[in-house]
């Protein structure tokens, strides 16, 4: 099979398998549904698969046009796709992730009355994706980028009755078209600077355009990718975003979605790498989030929440390497982390059915003896996040380390530090208590069982992958060095490394050891001294963003929108508008009479202003003749 | 002598004749002969000017006004007898279901 | 004594006349058929006149530019061939309209399809020729078939429709055979290459008779193209005649009086004379906003649908004045885009035609019927909805894309007041359209009414015509460019 007709499937096959899934979007669960849908999206799997053993054999990029998609005038978009090494790294994660959740999701909704539409929003939602990674232009990004916005809206308000879903889909909509806002005015500069939005023309120019420019580009774009992936301010969405089923949480807003910000920052290298003052801010607000995101996960008693500010947190970090100019170590750590937190999420997804939905940790403990398989896979996972040797986090977070320290950046690099070891910490505050100790969820009357067969076997793939995918780090560099350039070491740090493993270890096994040791002395980890402090409370409460937004800009702006429609709206726009539209309404109503049906009229008209015309026209042309007849009569 | 000018008169005056037929006229039978009188003055000038060019395309030209004239006739009657039929009328007046 | 007159086949050059010549033997055929076998299904002459259709079609397509036959008086330029597809795809996209659940009166006799191909071929002989003996033929044979086709719908209505449109309509051939007897009589040719030739080299004098002859030829023309003051037939023809042939009316007709009026007008307007110009101004201005007005006051869907195509006419007349090939090849991108549109909501309606409907003691789709239409037949009104959403030129829908086109070209031509009035006009558009989908979409449903209305006429062939329609109009983004392509080469090369 051709390369073209390989591309053609890994992108079509979610499509045709949402519109498949759409045509039963009003009919009862049927299972087939699931069943062919994750078929398709292992189809593109496969074919992406095909396409990643064609690169690695060095038979060079495939670039298909599949036609020119025109805009006005001048602006043309010649409309295709791109696969090289990078497209084909997110290509294989995007499909083998969603395969893992169509497969999980068989199971997790099989009570859900909307099954059908589910997976037909989760094949879009796959097809969006790789419609963003696999665009050769700007704008078929933003296209992928505005499409994932859609599906995420549509996933999370998936329970739609439920007002909190409602209201967190359109949180997550709304943050989300605030940072489009920036990403489009950056595809517009992009355009009116290089006069194209195709990635290749751009970035071979890139160098051409003038030093502030290019850094407003660099300014919008990573505004667009701030949105999408939930960076401080803008990160309020994500946590939120958990109303949705957990295996939207696993896929969108842990493994995929959320590293498109990720994505856009290494696909525009070039142009980054060219605007190192922005890669700083980048890399510092990544730094930030990594450790404001930890903190706030370590309270948290909600259990998708902690996972959600601990994918914050981990995006950060690839931020962080991103911003540094490490941009293969970035998209390492974005594939080992979706592998291990796609398994955390859909472990948390068995824990919550299992628990009838209760996502309260404190509800829980003792379950590995209910749940075994799911305590394993949970516990690989965190092992993973918490960058223990020889699970693949510990090579990817530590490159990201050493990145900073080599970079001179000790204070990120401190930064960074620590969070590992909070990482660890909060990580296994929620294995130990959910997993281990005395078994509370009894006091409160649940029932907990193990989840289907097949929903434990759609996870293992996930479980192996984040097991050993750091072993194929340097096999990585080598894959993904055509595209993007290769991170030198200084002379100095690769003697340090050994320590900086080290140090590094040290913190993630300590955050664990407080974690277990302080759960086998004292249910819930934090005693109630810590509770009362203030810092607790801050952590609790999110750092009170939500609450600061809800004053400062919600209400604020509600007052405002209100004073607006009752005193300019309703008084001077809508009337001025109403006014016009009445105008309108009754020139129409008086002079509607033309139309009186009567044929004798309707000759008049046409002979009558046809003559009018005539009139008009032998005046005009005849003017200076008629004056001068005038003035002779006039004498 | 009559010269061209006389007969680009003569049809222009019939000319306007057919038109204000069709302008004041509520009958529709009397609509189609002012109609007609517009073609027929029309071909007099075709037929006067094309014998000033020695050409004989205005003569077709006038023919075939004369073929489409004689077709037109024959739906436009055809029209009136159906509504005559269904109206008893054939005045203006009564074609006025549709307005506004 | 006369010569006999020796004429070789080939000077003849008949293959400038095929294409209409298929469409006469397919006419002929159909009549035919019903002489030796009378009470044939309808399928047979819908599905034979589809094929003359696509017959004539695929022979247009075999045309050769720059040609000319039988006697000279043919002429197939580019814009002929242009003009010809799209009159042609007008009429195979509306006829097979024809094949509705309910019984109607005119699909019961196999001359409405004859008439139907007779029709066609005048419109083909208007736009394939620069002689104006020929152009009268062609708009003669083509319009009394029409009135007839309207008539057959045998509705009291439809009588006085038709009616009222022959009797303006030999009104409007008297202009022009008057206006075609002063270019004879000034140039001594009826062929518009010669007239144009000669009324150069005359420096355009006597000016007063040329203006007296372009103005009654406007009219003329503006009769069929229905722009203010001449359009009073419109939605009084529309009204009366079944939805199916109104959507056919509202586009292939006017293509072809549209092409006519470029052969004629563009060498005028490009020659100089001002008053032509300011002349056309008015007349698009006046034609956009009034019928825009009066369309936002009717209370009937497809009279509401008849003063938007008499807007949209004055649209397309503005290209006309521009008179740039951009604005010429932006036109007939305009007249396809809106041909698919007009067909999807016309057919919307013709789908819920009822026979004897009871809801208006006149109209048979007041605003009324449609309210609530999303809670009994959503799909219905999803469709109907998409179709007003893209006459208003909502993006990224078909029209907005000819619209697009058209006021970048006016801008460009240095027509920038013209082109702020349209896109106002567009602004008042979209209200009366909005109407609609606010009465589908927001309204409670009238009580006693249940959705099977909306869908009572449609049989497969109809659903598989709105497919076809929806398809076209939404995913237009992808057709634009080689439809633009296309007619930026016939354009161009016939020197427009």
């Amino acid at each position: 099979m051709s390369e073209e007709t390989l591309l053609y499937i890994a992108l079509f096959s979610p499509i045709v398998s949402s519109l498949f899934a759409a045509l039963f979007g009003t009919v009862p669960k049927r299972v087939f549904v699931g069943v062919v849908t994750s078929g398709l999206i292992g189809l593109s799997f496969l074919s992406s698969l095909a396409l990643f053993i064609h690169l690695q054999s060095g038979s060079g990029v495939v670039h298909v046009q599949m036609f020119d998609w025109i805009m006005a005038g001048d602006f043309s978009v010649p409309f295709g796709f791109l696969v090289d090494e990078v497209t084909v790294t997110m290509m294989l994660v995007v499909s083998l992730v969603s395969t893992a959740v169509h497969i999980y999701s068989i199971g997790y909704m099989e009570h859900d009355k909307g099954f059908n539409r589910f997976f037909s929003y989760l094949s879009a939602f796959v097809f969006s994706m790789m419609f963003l990674v696999m665009s050769d232009n700007f704008l078929g990004l933003f296209i992928g980028w505005e499409g994932v916005g859609l599906c995420s809206w549509l996933l999370i308000g998936f329970w739609y009755h439920k007002h909190s879903a409602g209201w967190a889909a359109n949180e997550a909509f709304i943050m989300n078209r605030i940072a489009d806002l920036g990403m489009l005015l950056g595809i517009f500069l992009i355009y009116w600077t290089y006069g194209s939005v195709q990635y290749d023309v751009v970035f071979s120019a890139v160098s051409e355009a003038d030093g502030e420019i290019l850094t407003w580009i660099a300014i919008f774009l990573f505004i667009g990718a701030m949105g999408k992936s939930a960076q401080f301010p803008l990160h309020t969405w994500l946590a939120d975003a958990m109303e949705g089923p957990t295996p939207v949480s696993a896929l969108i807003h842990a493994a995929t979605m959320v590293t498109a910000g990720v994505y856009l920052v290494i696909r525009a290298n070039e142009l980054f790498a060219l605007t190192p003052e922005v890669g700083l801010f980048i890399a510092s607000l990544g730094a930030f989030v990594a450790m404001f995101a930890a903190t706030m996960a370590l309270v948290n008693r909600d259990i998708k929440r902690i996972i959600a500010y601990s994918t914050l947190s981990q995006l950060g970090y690839m931020f962080v390497a991103a911003g540094l100019g490490a941009y293969w170590i970035a998209l390492f750590h974005l594939v080992t982390h979706a592998f291990f937190k796609a398994l955390l999420f859909l472990g948390a997804g068995n824990v919550m059915h299992a628990m009838n939905d209760e996502l309260n940790i404190m509800k829980m403990g003792g379950m590995r003896k209910v749940m075994g398989w799911t305590a394993i896979l949970m516990l690989l996972a965190s092992l993973a996040l918490a960058g223990i040797y020889p699970f693949a986090g510990f090579f990817s977070k530590d490159k990201i380390l050493e990145v900073a320290f080599d970079g001179h950046y000790y204070i990120l690099w401190a930064t960074l530090w620590i969070t590992a070891g909070l990482t660890a910490f909060y990580s296994f505050r929620v294995v130990m208590l959910v997993f281990f100790g005395k078994e509370r969820y009894k006091d409160f009357g649940f029932h907990p069982h193990e989840a289907h067969d097949y929903m434990i076997w759609a996870m293992v793939p996930l479980a192996v992958l984040a097991v050993i995918a750091g072993f194929f780090e340097h096999q990585f560099v080598a894959f993904v060095s055509n595209v993007l350039p290769v991170y030198e070491f200084s002379e100095h740090t690769h003697h340090m490394v050994g320590q900086l493993i080290l140090v590094t270890s040290a913190i993630a096994i300590t955050g664990i050891a407080i974690a277990v040791f302080s759960n086998m002395f004292r249910e819930g980890v934090f005693s109630s001294a810590f509770r009362n402090t203030i810092l607790f409370k801050l952590f609790d409460n999110q750092y009170y963003i939500p609450k600061i937004y809800e004053e400062v800009i919600t209400k604020p702006y509600m007052e405002l929108s209100k004073v607006f429609w009752e005193k300019v709206d309703m008084k001077i726009v809508d009337a001025s508008v109403d006014g016009i539209a009445n105008i309108l309404r009754s020139t129409g109503e008086n002079t509607r009479g033309m139309q009186s049906g009567n044929l004798s009229y309707m000759l008049r008209w046409m002979a009558g202003g046809m003559m009018l015309i005539l009139l008009f026209a032998i005046v005009y042309t005849y003017s200076d003749v008629l004056l001068n007849i005038l003035q002779g009569v006039a004498k | 002598m009559i010269t061209l000018e006389h007969y680009i008169v003569l049809s222009t005056i019939l000319f306007a004749i057919g038109m204000y037929g069709v302008v004041v006229r509520k009958n529709l039978l009397m609509l189609f002969f002012s109609t007609e009188i517009m073609l027929n003055a029309v071909n007099i000038a075709l037929a006067a000017i094309s014998n000033h060019y020695g050409d004989l395309t205005g003569q077709m030209f006038a023919f075939f006004i004369i073929a489409i004239a004689a077709s037109e006739v024959a739906i436009g009657l055809g029209l009136l007898i159906i509504w005559y039929k269904r109206h008893g009328s054939i005045d203006l007046e009564t074609l006025q279901s549709m307005k506004g | 004594m006369l010569e006999a007159v020796n004429i070789s086949f080939e000077s003849l050059n008949m293959a400038t006349l095929t294409p209409m010549l298929v469409a006469i033997v397919g006419a002929l055929a159909i009549l035919t058929i019903d002489l030796f076998k009378e009470e044939m299904d309808k399928t047979l002459y819908i599905v034979l006149t589809i094929l003359f259709l696509v017959a004539d079609l695929s022979t247009v397509l075999g045309q050769t530019m720059g040609e000319r036959g039988f006697f000279d008086v043919m002429l197939i330029d580019g814009l002929a061939i242009l003009a010809q597809i799209v009159l042609l795809i007008g009429s195979i996209i509306f006829i097979p309209l024809a094949f509705s659940s309910q019984r109607f009166h005119e699909y019961r006799y196999p001359e409405f399809f004859a008439l139907f191909l007779f029709m066609t071929a005048g419109f083909q002989f208007m736009v394939a020729t620069d002689n104006l003996i020929l152009i009268f033929v062609g708009l003669e044979t083509a319009s009394l078939a029409l009135y007839t086709l309207i008539v057959l719908h045998n509705k009291d209505k439809s009588f006085e429709a038709a009616i009222k449109y022959f009797t303006m309509g030999a009104l409007a051939a008297g202009f022009f055979a008057f206006s075609g007897m002063i270019f004879y009589g000034l140039t001594g040719s009826v062929e518009l290459f010669k007239i144009f030739e000669v009324l150069e080299a005359r420096n355009f004098e006597p000016m007063i008779l040329i203006l007296t002859a372009s103005v009654f030829m406007l009219a003329s023309f503006g009769f069929k193209m229905a722009i203010v003051p001449f359009h009073t037939w419109g939605p009084d023809v529309y009204e009366g005649s079944s939805a199916a042939l109104a959507g056919y009316i509202s586009i292939v007709p006017k293509v072809a009086a549209f092409v006519v009026i470029m052969r004629i007008f563009e060498g005028l307007i490009a020659s100089g004379i001002v008053w032509i110009e300011y002349i056309f101004y008015a007349i698009v201005v006046l034609t956009m906003t009034l019928a825009n007005i009066w369309a936002l006051v009717q209370k009937d869907v497809k009279r509401m649908l008849a003063y938007s195509s008499i807007s949209h006419a004055g649209f397309v007349m503005a290209a006309i004045m521009i008179g740039t090939t951009q604005a010429n090849s932006a036109i007939f991108v305009y007249w396809i885009l809106f041909s698919f549109t007009n067909l999807g909501a016309f057919a919307m309606l013709w789908v819920s035609h009822k026979k004897d409907s009871n809801y208006h003691e006149r109209f048979d789709h007041p605003f009324e019927k449609f309210s609530g239409m999303v809670k009994m037949s959503p799909l219905s009104a999803v469709l109907m909805g998409l179709f007003m959403l893209t006459l208003a030129g909502i993006p990224p829908f078909s029209i907005f894309w000819g619209k697009l086109y058209l006021v970048s070209s006016a801008v460009n031509a240095g027509y920038l007041v013209l082109a702020v009035i349209m896109v106002l006009n567009s602004a008042i558009a979209a209200y009366y359209y909005a109407k609609l989908i606010v009465y589908m979409f927001m309204k409670e449903p009238e009580t006693g009414v249940d959705g099977s209305v909306y869908m009572m006429n449609a049989s497969i062939s109809l659903k598989v015509m709105l497919g076809i329609a929806a398809f076209f109009t939404a995913l237009s983004i992808f057709i634009v460019n080689p439809v633009l392509e296309l007619s930026d080469f016939f354009i161009y090369s016939s020197g427009f």
